[in-house]
């Protein structure tokens, strides 16, 4: 009586099983909170570059109106962002924001589409977190109309390029 | 220790004879040493436990064992995940704190082969407790694991064993190893922490002693088969999970799944499961969350109604979208579970089953002052069928090839009496399964007489598969003749050889046989025919009918006799009063003291007192109680004992109320070393339900409560009475009882 093939099976499948087991999950028991990233962050990098080098790069912060565009996060894990294009008015996109220790995920609420398209984003909108305490930065692949964004670009097509992001952290003004 | 292994291994390559595994009902008693390796999630520095199990060997293949395991580790929170950095540097500043930890639980073990080395699977679950020094309070976590090892055989009963296992447990370090003064002092908050699953591997050696049971080769009892004849069970099933209201999940949630797994014998299944979420409003639909996990089923009888018991553990998986009470989503689990029901024979194949589980999950901890994880019971009612197919019989050991040939010319497949066909194991096992159709023809011949049809169909199926397993035992040397068609011959240095084939008559025959009568008398007789066979059939089955019927009187007063010689016993010592009635025997003995069959505490066939501690968890306290023995079910398998308990000290009283029922084990036999102590005790093993309440009640421990009761214990005779002792856990270990007391029968 050798059954060993019968053996060799469920040692096999049960083997596997555990090796999924430990393998297939990896939580972390710390979770940093929204309060350790709440406040006020400036744009400093704001700039969509084409693949294609023939096109100019499309700088959104030059379109902006820099003391009015900021993204602040609150404690309670909300975000809104506020802009203002030059000559036009002042607007906000509101959401959620969920934080861990590698990067911060913006998800605008409903109805904003429009508005985060004008500033050639998406929802959600994912901000890595730099070694550099205070600074979020993004490099998103995408496919954008330039020629919707500016009249510079009328007759380009929709063309493939990479949006970068880079915020800094507002520091408060110290007491007096 | 290192010179230690290689001769152990060395010794039982070189003792192929000792078996340390044993057939039949044994028990196993196993201390032994784990080396536990935690992940940086668990926060514990690696470190030592120690501790063992004590069990039932459920014949040569399974093992049933309580498992216990002590261990103290230093926390090591500074390499937890998730921290960025901000929060690493005050993760560091945390305090190194000593911790004790308890793991209880059930495990299982499968023996995958016979033999001096044993390779084998192993899965437990149970609770795992961490008591921080500081007097911090304890959390409670529960547990699955799953791993496998080698056993080697050192003696006869005696082995020893080496075990890799994978540990997981949810839990969350803040509230388990921390206090609020800790969280202050580095800038942190309970929030910083959270509930997560970590899986450890672990590796675990130690001895192992088997008592009891069987170390004969041949295969018997309930557990032992071989694994051709286990059958595949498919369990579909409905049901309703009422989620404890401590934990994050809805009140109820509707459940479908199925459990798939083997029978491994008539009593004892290993069932791996998957569960679903269903959608309450809709007939078809689904919610998203899932449960997988193993449980053991074991039924008191092999009957058209038999109660069951299952034992298991799994995974709560809730999937994304899924919403708990209040809207909230709850996290995953990892979850125990305990349950009864019964089981309803409707076809052959076909049984109806409905039962209620205990699911045992962990509800996350906030932080240690008010909220340690501690683990609550939740109930599953399920209804639902169980299917049990044929055999498996395609693992039925392949035929061997012939050895090699003793006679000087010898043809493979046409000489079945040169020499023995079968082995004496082989011949024992075909005279039970003899024995066994013997019994079944007569027990359908009785059902038939009492208009129990369906009784008869069942048993005519059971008769067909021991038919079936007694032709396929049958062919083994008559397929070990005809697998090679070969003749060897001798090289003879001077005379004739005459070969021929295929139909037809020998010319050499036709010529000899007049005036050879020796060797008409050598030559091969014709084959029988059919009525023949029919005929020889007829009359072994009406001989195998005697020998059973002999057999079941030998039986039936070789169990007078056993009584008797008990009776005797009692009346030597001038104990008790004896009143026997048989079909053909009286015997009565102080008639004087036999009691009314009218009493007034009918039902109720004697008292017992005992005492005992609340060990092992809070409270800490001593308890007495008062038990009834409300007599026997299921022929006996079940006794019943209704219990009062009042328990004091501790800054507290207690008061508790049971309905136990307990089943009887096999005797306790001397350890080998230790045969003059003569034990003469009978184990039981019972489960139960109860109500515990406190009137003070402790930190943690709720006022009112409803308990669930395993009971381990053992029983003698003692003076006029019989003295029990008896470990109880109620609730899955959250209070350990040890009792001991005198019961007196009226």
């Amino acid at each position: 009586m050798k059954p060993r093939s019968y053996a060799l099976g469920v040692s096999a499948l049960l083997l596997s099983l555990a090796l999924l087991s430990s393998g297939c999950q990896k939580e972390n028991p710390v979770q940093v909170l929204p309060e350790d990233v709440a406040g006020t962050y400036d744009f400093t990098h704001f700039i969509f570059i084409p693949d294609a080098a023939a096109i100019a790069p499309a700088n959104v912060l030059d379109t902006l109106v820099a003391e009015n565009t900021n993204l602040r996060l609150t404690a309670s894990g909300q975000f809104v962002l506020s802009y203002q294009f030059i000559n036009g008015p002042e607007s906000l996109i509101a959401g959620t924001f969920e934080v861990n220790e590698r990067r911060i995920t913006l998800r605008a609420y409903p109805g904003a589409e429009a508005q985060l398209t004008s500033l050639l984003l998406d929802s959600p909108l994912v901000l890595n977190r730099t070694d550099v305490e205070g600074v979020l930065e993004a490099s998103i692949r995408k496919t954008v109309d330039l020629a919707a964004f500016s009249n510079r670009y009328r007759g380009v097509p929709p063309v493939q390029g990479t949006l970068r992001l880079r915020l800094v952290l507002r520091l408060n003004a110290p007491a007096p | 220790m290192n010179r230690w292994i290689p001769r152990m291994i060395l010794l039982a390559l070189l003792a192929p004879s000792a078996r340390a595994q044993v057939g039949g009902v044994s028990y196993t008693f196993s201390p032994s040493v784990e080396y536990s390796r935690f992940e940086k999630n668990a926060g514990l520095k690696d470190s030592y436990a120690f501790g063992g199990t004590m069990g039932l060997g459920l014949g040569r293949y399974v093992e049933l064992k309580v498992l216990g395991l002590i261990g103290q580790y230093d926390t090591r929170l500074g390499q937890l995940g998730g921290a960025d950095s901000t929060l690493a540097p005050r993760l560091r500043q945390l305090p190194t704190r000593s911790v004790r930890t308890e793991r209880w639980g059930l495990a299982l073990q499968v023996n995958l082969l016979p033999g001096p080395i044993v390779p084998y699977l192993t899965a437990a679950t149970g609770l795992l407790r961490f008591r921080p020094e500081d007097d911090l309070r304890a959390s409670e976590s529960v547990y699955l694991m799953g791993g496998g090892g080698l056993m080697f055989t050192v003696a006869s009963r005696y082995a020893i064993f080496a075990q890799v296992e994978n540990l997981a447990y949810r839990y969350n370090p803040g509230a388990a190893f921390l206090r609020g003064e800790d969280l202050n002092r580095a800038n942190l908050q309970p929030a910083n922490f959270r509930q997560v699953l970590v899986t450890n591997w672990m590796g675990r050696a130690g001895m192992r002693l088997y008592l009891g049971g069987t170390t004969s080769e041949v295969e018997e009892g309930l557990f032992s088969q071989h694994p051709a004849n286990w059958r595949p069970v498919i369990d579909p099933f409905v049901g309703q999970l009422r989620f404890n209201r401590a934990l994050d999940f809805p009140s109820s949630q509707r459940m479908g799944g199925f459990y798939l797994g083997l029978a491994l014998g008539p009593t004892l299944n290993l069932r791996g499961f998957y569960w679903r979420a269903l959608d309450s409003g809709r007939l078809t639909g689904t919610e998203p969350m899932e449960a997988y996990g193993a449980d053991l089923y074991l039924s008191f009888a092999d009957a058209p109604v038999t109660p069951y018991l299952s034992l298991g553990g799994g995974y709560l998986n809730v999937l994304s979208g899924y919403r708990g009470r209040g809207g909230s989503t709850p996290d995953d689990q990892v979850f125990a579970s305990a349950g009864v029901g019964v089981s309803v024979l409707l076809l052959e194949a076909l049984q109806l089953q409905a039962g209620v589980q205990g699911i045992f999950m962990t509800r996350d901890g906030i932080d240690n002052r008010t909220a340690p994880a501690q683990v609550y019971g939740s109930t599953l009612y399920t209804v639902g069928f169980s299917f049990r197919p044929g055999r498996l019989s395609f693992l039925q050991p392949r035929p061997r090839r012939a050895s090699e040939p003793s006679a000087p010319l010898l043809t493979e497949g046409e000489t079945p009496t040169a020499e023995p066909t079968a082995s004496p194991e082989l011949e024992a096992r075909q005279r039970l399964l003899a024995l066994r159709e013997a019994a079944l023809t007569a027990e359908i011949a009785r059902a038939e007489a009492a208009g129990d049809s369906l009784l008869a169909a069942r048993l005519r199926a059971e008769r067909e598969r021991l038919r079936t397993e007694m032709l396929t035992a049958a062919s083994v040397p008559a397929a070990r003749t005809t697998t090679r068609q070969m003749i060897t011959l001798p090289a003879p240095e001077q005379g004739e050889l005459y070969v021929r084939y295929g139909p037809g008559s020998s010319p050499l025959v036709a010529a000899q046989q007049p005036t050879s009568p020796a060797a008409a008398a050598s030559a091969p007789s014709a084959t029988p025919t059919s009525p023949e066979l029919q005929a020889l059939e007829q009359r072994l089955l009406a001989r195998l009918e005697a020998i059973e019927r002999d057999r079941q009187e030998l039986v039936r007063l070789e169990s007078r006799l056993a009584r008797l010689e008990t009776l005797l016993q009692q009346i030597s010592r001038g104990e008790t009063t004896v009143r026997i009635q048989a079909a053909d025997t009286t015997v009565t003995v102080r008639p004087e003291a036999t009691p009314s069959e009218g009493s007034f505490l009918q039902g109720f066939r004697g008292v017992a007192v005992f005492g005992g501690v609340n060990a092992l968890g809070a409270p800490r306290q001593l308890l007495i109680g008062v038990r009834g023995d409300y007599g026997t079910w299921l022929g006996g398998r079940l006794h019943l004992w209704p219990e009062a308990v009042l328990s004091f000290a501790g800054g507290t009283s207690g008061y508790n109320l049971n309905l136990n029922a307990t089943t009887p084990l096999p005797a306790l036999p001397a350890p080998p070393l230790l045969n003059r102590l003569d034990l003469d005790a009978e184990p039981y093993i019972g489960f139960g339900l109860g109500l515990l309440a406190f009137s003070n009640p402790p930190r943690g421990v709720a006022g009112i409560q409803t308990v669930w009761n395993l009971i381990l214990g053992a029983e003698r005779a003692y003076g006029p009475g019989v003295l029990f002792a008896e470990y109880m856990s109620m609730n899955f270990f959250s209070f350990n009882r040890l009792q001991i007391g005198y019961r007196l029968a009226f």
